[in-house]
Formats: C-alpha cells, sequence, structure tokens
C-alpha cells in the first residue's frame, strides 16, 4: 500500500515539476517570480476544459492548443506589465504580478462561475493498468510522462537551441547578452511565454482528474513557489527533483497524517530544509 | 508656544485625516454601513501599519502576516468564548502570543533572504490554517464565536451591533496610537538602521547594525500590531475560522499598504480608504454580488500603480509637492545668485 | 610605536583558490598603513577577512582596544568589529540611496546614541569635518561618485572608529578630488585615527603612507616606509612585469 502511495506521489510530482520549471523559468533570466502563476495554470485549465466542452476535444490532444493560448498569455504579460518593472526591485515585480492574479482570478469566477467544473470521459479515464502488485491509474501516467517528457524538451530547448541558449545567456548577464547583439527584450519575452506554455500543458495533463475552480489556483501558485524555492531559484533540474520530492511527501503525508495535513506537511518540510540549505536543496 | 505650532504645522496631513475620522462617523448618522467600512478601513490600515514596519522598511517581504491577524482575532476569540475573559484581556494576551511567536519562529527564519524568506513567512501562516482548521478545541473547521453579553457594554463593546459608534472610535484611538508608534518609529535609531538593512545588509553590518536582531523587533513589533488589529476584528465581526490564516488575508494587508504608498506611514490608511471606499461605491453601484468586479478593478488598479509609481498613492502625492518646491528653491536661488541653473554644487 | 592590529599567518581559500596566503603584519596606532598590489593580489580580500566579511581559513587577527586589552577578532561578525572600533567603507559604494547625506551620517552615528537629535549634532560635526555640510540634504542616489565616496568615509566616521579602512576610496576620481581624499586622509591622522588604505594609486599613496605592504597573488612581497618599497625590486617586478623589470636593470 504504501508503495502504491509512493507511486502515486511520484506521478503528480512530475506535474508539479513542470508547473515550477515554468515559474523557476523566469526567475533564472529576469529574477522576477511571476505571482499569477497559478492562475495561468487556472486558465490553461480552462482552456482545455473550454476544447472538450464545445467542441469534445480530449485535453491531451488539445495540450497544444493550450500550451499556445497560455504561451500568449505569458507574452503579453511581459509586455504589458513585466517589461514595465524589470528595472525595480524585486518586491515590485511581485506585487504587480500580484495585481494581475487579482484580474486573472476573479475574470475566471465571473465567466465560469466558483463551481467545480470536470472533465469526464477522457482517453485515458477510469482505466489502470496493473504492474505486477500494482495498479497505476492511466491518466495519472500520461500526466506524468507527458510531464517528464515536456520538462525535458525545455532542457534541451535552453541547452541545445539558438534560442535556448540565448535564453541561458541573458540569464548569466543581461548586459552582456546585450553586447553579444542579443534582443534580450525578445529573450524575456520568449521566456515569459515559454513559462506559460508549461504551465498551459501541465493544466491539459492535470484537467482528466482535477475539477477545476478559481479557489484552489492560489495553492497552486503557493506549491509552485516552494517547489522552486527548495530547488534553488533558477535551477530547472532543482525544480524537477524539488517537484518530485514534494509530490512525494503529499502523497506520504496524506496517507499518515490524513488529507487535511498534507500541504501543511510540504510547508513544514520547506522551513525544515531551509533551516539546513538557505539557498535551496540545489542552490548555492 | 511656536513649539506647538510647528507640531501642528507638520502633522497637517494627519490631522486633517483624523478630524475626518472623528466628523464623518457622526455626520453620516445612525448609517451602519459607513460605519462598518469606516471600522474596516482602521482594521486594516492598522494591521498594514504594522506590515509595513517589517517589509516597507526593514525590507524583508512578509506574505503571512495573517498568521499574526489570525492569532490576534483567536485569543480573543477563545478566551472570550471559553473563560469569559473580557475582549481587552484577550486582546493583550494576543499581543503577547504573536510576539512571542514571531520571535521564536523569525529568529530561524531571517537566516533567509529574499523571496526564500517571503515564501517562508507564507509557509508559517498555511501550517497555523492548517492546524486551526483541525483543532477541536479551536472549533476546528467550524471556528469559534464570541457570545452575545448584554450585561456589560463596556467591556464588550463591539457587541451592540445597532450602534457601532463607539467601537468605532475605540478603533480609531487605538489607530492612532498604532500611527503615532510607527511614525515616532520610523525617526527613531530603530527606523534609521531598519532603513539601512533595507538598503543594504554589508552596510548596515559595516556600521555596528546586528541586521538580525533589528529584522526580529521590527517583526515583533509588526506582529503586536497585527494581533491588535485581529483582536478588533473578531469583536467587530464576533466569529472568526481558520480562513483567516489564509494568503488572501496576508495580502489585503499588502494591498492597501502597496497601494497608499509603502515605506510611507500614511500608506496603509490612505490605500485602506481608497480600497474601502471602492468597494463600498461598487457594491452600491452593482449591488450585493459583484465580489468579483471591484477585486478585477483593484487588481488592474494595483498594476497601474506599481508600475507608475512603486511607492503608491503617497508617492504621487510627495512628487507633487516635491515639484512645487523644488520649483519655488531654484526660483528664490535664482533671484539669490542671479545664476540659472545648477546651484553652487557646493564641494569643500 | 604600537600595534592597534595584528595579522597573523592569514589564509584565504575559495574553493581551490588562494586569494591570500600566509600574510602577516602589523598596523601601528596612529599609522597610515597602506595595502597595494596588482589586481587580483588579494587585498580586498584580506580587508573583508578583516573586517569580518569572510572568516579567514586559517591564521589570527588581533586587536587591542583603547584600554591596551588584547582581542582576537578572527572571523567576528563584522558589526561587532565595527563595534570594537574597526569601520571600513566600500570599493563598489554602498551609498543609502533613499537617504540624504544627513541621514547616511545620522544611520552611523546612532552607534553611540538612541537619541535623534544626538545623532544629528554628531552627524553635523562629521558633515563639517569631511566638507559635505552645504549638500546634506540631497538624496544619496542624487550624488556625484566623488560625493558618494566622501559621504562613505564620512559615514564610517561617524561610528567614531578607532582604525578606518579604506578600500580604494580614490578610485575613479580626478586629479583635485584626489588631492581632497589625501588631505582628509591627512587630517583624520591628525586627529588620532589609525588608517588602512587599500589603494591603486601610487602617486597618492606613496606621499602619506607611513608604511606600505605589498601583495602579489596573495602573498605578501614586501613590507617597509614607501621610499624602500619603491626602490624594492621585488614589487617593481610585480607590478612592471618580469619583461620590464629585466630591460630597466641592463639599462
Amino acid at each position: 500500500m504504501l508503495s502504491q502511495v509512493i507511486i502515486n506521489g511520484i506521478m503528480t510530482g512530475f506535474v508539479y515539476a513542470l508547473v515550477a520549471v515554468g515559474l523557476t523559468l523566469t526567475w533564472g533570466v529576469m529574477d522576477i517570480i511571476n505571482f499569477a502563476h497559478g492562475e495561468f495554470l487556472l486558465w490553461g485549465m480552462y482552456a482545455a476544459f473550454g476544447l472538450w466542452s464545445l467542441f469534445s476535444l480530449d485535453p491531451i490532444l488539445s495540450l497544444p492548443v493550450s500550451a499556445a493560448l497560455i504561451f500568449i498569455l505569458g507574452v503579453f504579460t511581459y509586455f504589458v506589465v513585466v517589461k514595465r518593472v524589470l528595472k525595480a526591485s524585486g518586491l515590485t515585480a511581485l506585487l504587480a504580478t500580484f495585481g494581475l492574479s487579482m484580474v486573472l482570478k476573479n475574470l475566471a469566477q465571473m465567466i465560469f462561475t466558483a463551481n467545480y467544473k470536470n472533465v469526464t470521459n477522457t482517453i485515458f479515464a477510469s482505466k489502470t493498468i496493473k504492474l505486477g502488485n500494482f495498479f497505476i491509474r492511466q491518466d495519472y501516467l500520461a500526466a506524468a510522462v507527458g510531464s517528464l517528457t515536456l520538462t525535458l524538451l525545455v532542457l534541451t530547448f535552453i541547452n541545445k537551441t539558438k534560442t535556448g541558449v540565448a535564453i541561458k545567456a541573458t540569464s548569466m548577464n543581461r548586459s552582456t547578452a546585450q553586447l553579444m547583439g542579443i534582443n534580450t527584450d525578445r529573450i524575456f519575452a520568449i521566456t515569459f511565454g515559454l513559462s506559460g506554455a508549461c504551465v498551459g500543458a501541465a493544466a491539459a495533463l492535470m484537467v482528466p482528474f482535477t475539477p477545476i475552480t478559481p479557489g484552489s489556483c492560489t495553492l497552486y501558485s503557493v506549491l509552485a513557489f516552494v517547489i522552486v524555492a527548495l530547488g534553488g531559484f533558477g535551477n530547472i533540474t532543482g525544480a524537477l527533483y524539488a517537484g518530485l520530492l514534494v509530490g512525494v511527501v503529499e502523497a506520504m503525508g496524506g496517507y499518515f497524517l490524513g488529507t487535511s495535513f498534507k500541504y501543511a506537511i510540504i510547508f513544514l518540510m520547506y522551513l525544515i530544509v531551509m533551516q539546513i540549505r538557505p539557498k535551496g536543496l540545489f542552490g548555492w | 508656544m511656536v513649539k506647538i505650532k510647528n507640531i501642528f504645522k507638520e502633522n497637517l496631513f494627519a490631522l486633517i485625516l483624523l478630524a475626518l475620522f472623528i466628523i464623518v462617523p457622526l455626520a453620516v448618522g445612525k448609517n451602519a454601513d459607513i460605519h462598518n467600512i469606516i471600522i474596516y478601513i482602521l482594521i486594516y490600515a492598522m494591521v498594514g501599519e504594522g506590515w509595513n514596519l517589517i517589509t516597507g522598511f526593514a525590507g524583508q517581504t512578509s506574505f503571512g502576516h495573517a498568521a499574526y491577524f489570525g492569532i490576534g482575532a483567536y485569543a480573543v476569540a477563545v478566551l472570550g468564548n471559553k473563560y469569559d475573559v473580557v475582549p481587552w484581556a484577550g486582546m493583550l494576551a494576543g499581543i503577547l502570543i504573536a510576539t512571542t511567536l514571531a520571535f521564536l519562529i523569525n529568529f530561524q527564519l531571517f537566516r533567509l533572504k529574499g523571496h526564500y524568506f517571503a515564501i517562508a513567512t507564507l509557509a508559517v501562516a498555511e501550517i497555523l490554517r492548517t492546524l486551526f482548521s483541525v483543532w477541536t478545541y479551536v472549533g476546528s473547521g467550524d471556528g469559534i464565536k464570541i457570545l452575545f453579553r448584554p450585561d456589560n457594554k463596556v467591556l464588550w463593546l463591539a457587541i451592540d451591533v445597532r450602534n457601532r459608534l463607539p467601537f468605532l472610535y475605540i478603533t480609531l484611538a487605538l489607530f492612532v496610537l498604532v500611527f503615532i508608534l510607527c511614525k515616532s518609529l520610523e525617526n527613531s535609531k530603530m527606523g534609521f538602521y531598519w532603513k539601512a538593512i533595507r538598503e543594504s545588509h554589508e552596510v548596515a553590518e559595516s556600521i555596528g547594525i546586528n541586521p538580525q536582531h533589528y529584522k526580529v523587533y521590527a517583526m515583533m513589533l509588526s506582529a503586536a500590531i497585527a494581533a491588535v488589529g485581529g483582536g478588533l476584528y473578531v469583536q467587530f465581526f464576533k466569529y472568526v475560522d481558520s480562513v483567516v490564516f489564509s494568503l488572501d488575508v496576508s495580502m489585503i494587508f499588502v494591498l492597501v499598504t502597496v497601494l497608499g504608498g509603502i515605506g510611507n506611514v500614511y500608506g496603509p490608511i490612505i490605500g485602506s480608504i481608497i480600497y474601502y471606499t471602492l468597494d463600498l461605491s461598487m457594491r452600491r453601484l452593482f449591488g450585493g454580488t459583484t465580489s468579483g468586479i471591484n477585486l478585477i478593478i483593484f487588481g488592474i488598479l494595483l498594476v497601474i500603480v506599481v508600475v507608475y509609481q512603486p511607492r503608491g498613492i503617497m508617492g504621487i502625492f510627495d512628487d507633487l509637492v516635491n515639484r512645487r518646491r523644488l520649483a519655488k528653491e531654484k526660483a528664490l536661488q535664482r533671484l539669490d545668485t542671479g545664476t540659472p541653473g545648477e546651484g553652487s554644487g557646493g564641494k569643500a | 610605536m604600537k600595534s592597534v592590529i595584528e595579522i597573523r599567518n592569514l589564509t584565504m581559500k575559495f574553493g581551490e583558490l588562494m586569494a591570500n596566503e600566509d600574510v602577516s603584519f602589523d598596523i601601528e596606532n596612529n599609522g597610515i598603513v597602506s595595502l597595494i598590489g596588482p589586481n587580483g593580489a588579494g587585498k580586498t580580500t584580506l580587508f573583508n577577512c578583516v573586517t569580518g566579511f569572510y572568516k579567514p581559513f586559517s591564521g589570527k587577527v588581533t586587536y587591542w582596544d583603547e584600554a591596551g586589552v588584547e582581542q582576537d577578532i578572527t572571523g567576528r561578525p563584522t558589526h561587532e568589529i565595527c563595534r570594537k572600533g574597526i569601520t571600513r567603507n566600500f570599493q563598489i559604494v554602498k551609498t543609502l540611496s533613499e537617504m540624504t547625506v544627513e541621514q547616511n551620517i545620522m544611520t552611523g552615528a546612532f552607534l553611540h546614541t538612541n537619541k535623534t537629535s544626538e545623532a544629528r549634532d554628531l552627524a553635523e560635526g562629521v558633515l563639517r569635518r569631511t566638507g559635505l555640510l552645504a549638500r546634506k540634504d540631497i538624496l544619496g542616489r542624487n550624488l556625484t561618485i566623488a560625493e558618494r565616496k566622501r559621504v562613505e568615509i564620512a559615514r564610517a566616521l561617524a561610528t567614531e572608529p578607532r582604525v578606518l579602512m579604506l578600500d580604494e576610496c580614490m578610485a575613479g576620481l580626478n586629479q583635485t578630488e584626489i588631492k581632497d581624499v589625501m588631505n582628509l586622509i591627512l587630517d583624520l591622522k591628525a586627529q588620532g585615527l589609525t588608517l588602512l588604505v587599500v589603494e591603486h594609486i601610487m602617486e597618492a599613496i606613496m606621499p602619506i603612507s607611513d608604511k606600505i605592504v605589498v601583495l602579489d597573488s596573495g602573498k605578501k612581497i614586501a613590507e617597509g616606509p614607501p621610499q624602500e618599497i619603491a626602490n624594492n625590486d621585488e614589487v617593481i617586478k610585480a607590478y612592471l612585469g618580469e619583461k620590464y623589470h629585466a630591460k630597466s636593470k641592463k639599462s
């Protein structure tokens, strides 16, 4: 039973990791924490829900669409809000995106109401794979595999493509990158878009087993913050490992102490870990 | 006599505000709606003043002030409900608990810097939220009520729902105390040290400041003020549950302070006035069920303020005053020296 | 002359990189000791080790306070060292930019008083001594670089140190400004302070120093009065390179 719990935790962890990778990207490249990250995820979920309810598109098939939509939302956010606070202190950007999060959250509530929305009858719904003694839900597995694939894809993109290397260069030294002829403005916009695409995709992978409501996006934001900090701000592989850790701790906490404690355990873990490693598990 | 006149002149803005807060509640007569709004304004402005100490002055972002606010509220409710302790004594207990907790937690937490610290404050509040939502002694998920006490109206002021005025003035008096405290702190050694720490840890250390200590002092004072706010809040609503610890509550303090002007003692009160006046007028405009629209407008307002003037409404106000003052000085200088432009550029 | 600070066998490593290796020298009471050396010689690192910003890997820093009591200050926190009477400035200026010049200096002055009015009086004295009185109401961020450097010195002075440590307080200044700072340093010495100065600009350092310590690649290569240092082969080699040194020998 415990190993079953751990397996479920790992699978959730992969999805968390993808969400956190999106958040850690913007920090790494432009030292900005997007407070509206959870709201991006929420809108990604509503995008998947909308496509499903209007065109009966399965979320897994419409994943590129929801990723693209949130990519656009990210780029838009960059140009309208973030670009103007790049030179200000870290708190300023955080507060500006907090304002944006209020807008996005309440707009969602006005349009979709606070009632839970469910995407049902998806391809992998209520099917399981039996693996030895374990049962693995196919929708969880699809989300985990999808998230891992996309996380690796982001890593490859950053390390291998020309744009990716430009992003990396910008993250190391903004002004030097500028001198080398990199259009940092464009790089920032792409990074914010990419960050959005990560949560857009994660949203599509999550909706088959996650009820959607505006109230839950704060929790997603907060979890993403904790994961990113645990992994060390700006560290993509760190975010991946921290995502897995949080997934497992959450599942175990829920199993041993009851579901009402599962998030408190994560926060407690954060406080304890930070006493030992004040810059995150994988930060320096 | 001259001294009194100076004090009057230097604090003219504060005195005008105070006069408004005294007159308006009387002028509107028995308008419970407006009285309630004014009480809201004062409570949230008060906690905003507290948040301003640690984040605005000392520069350590807290997203978890709901923790101390909630403790203040629960202290009054639990002690009143279970042991018949009067709210004012409950508030004192709340201050003590919140301050102690702030000391114990933050002495450790202040090893963290920047966002790592901000997330830790948020984690503390979330842990408290979970604890209070399952702890049966404090009513777990159902929350806890303050019971109706018609027998002792003096000590249980807030209980009289039909006449909020006495409670309003008590809240005002407490706010004025907090305001004076914060204003004098700003001009004291503590305030100077906080600002030095905010701008540069290294400079602070190099001139003999122990940043850890001064940040903890700021957090303890801040927590005490938040607890007073929580104590008033629960007397006003007569009920509290674990939602009081949530991030949304923490962010209201942030919102009003940033809107009005972070790092400025007038910020929280100005921000709070704007926030709740808009809130009230929008509810009047759209009817009761518009919780969405007003928050969307606040969101947009926050973005605009932060983007165009990070020092908030007070920042805009200061700029206007300074521009006039500078223009005046420049004109005078020109008359004095007969040379336009830069001034004497004095270097010895 | 009696020493105020004694540095013995100080070694500082960053990973494998040896920033300071076995450095020893004394800072004499009411003297001006200058620390020179080419870029990357480990001057600022040594500075940071003495002021508590870094914990040295090994070695010892001893300080004698006003009463002549010997104190081990190796690796003590910076603020504690400051309270003992050793204050520093920063090579990369760190003026408190949202505060006026006067407030910058008051922040330093608060070390010895809890009253704002007293801090203001103390600050006024320092403003006079450093010639900043006319600029007292200017915000830190609106100052020129020379003024900022001066404010840093003033802020440090406001803590009333016995030992003032100045890290490249002349870099980036023009000739007259350098002259001003040189005079200021001499004034401070006349007022009884002890100074440790890290500097690149030889012409400024030579005439005012009582003693010069030369670092190269983390090691001390020479120590002595200015004239002696100016003629020291090792020093010329370190500064001008082996090739130039050989050439100058031949001619």
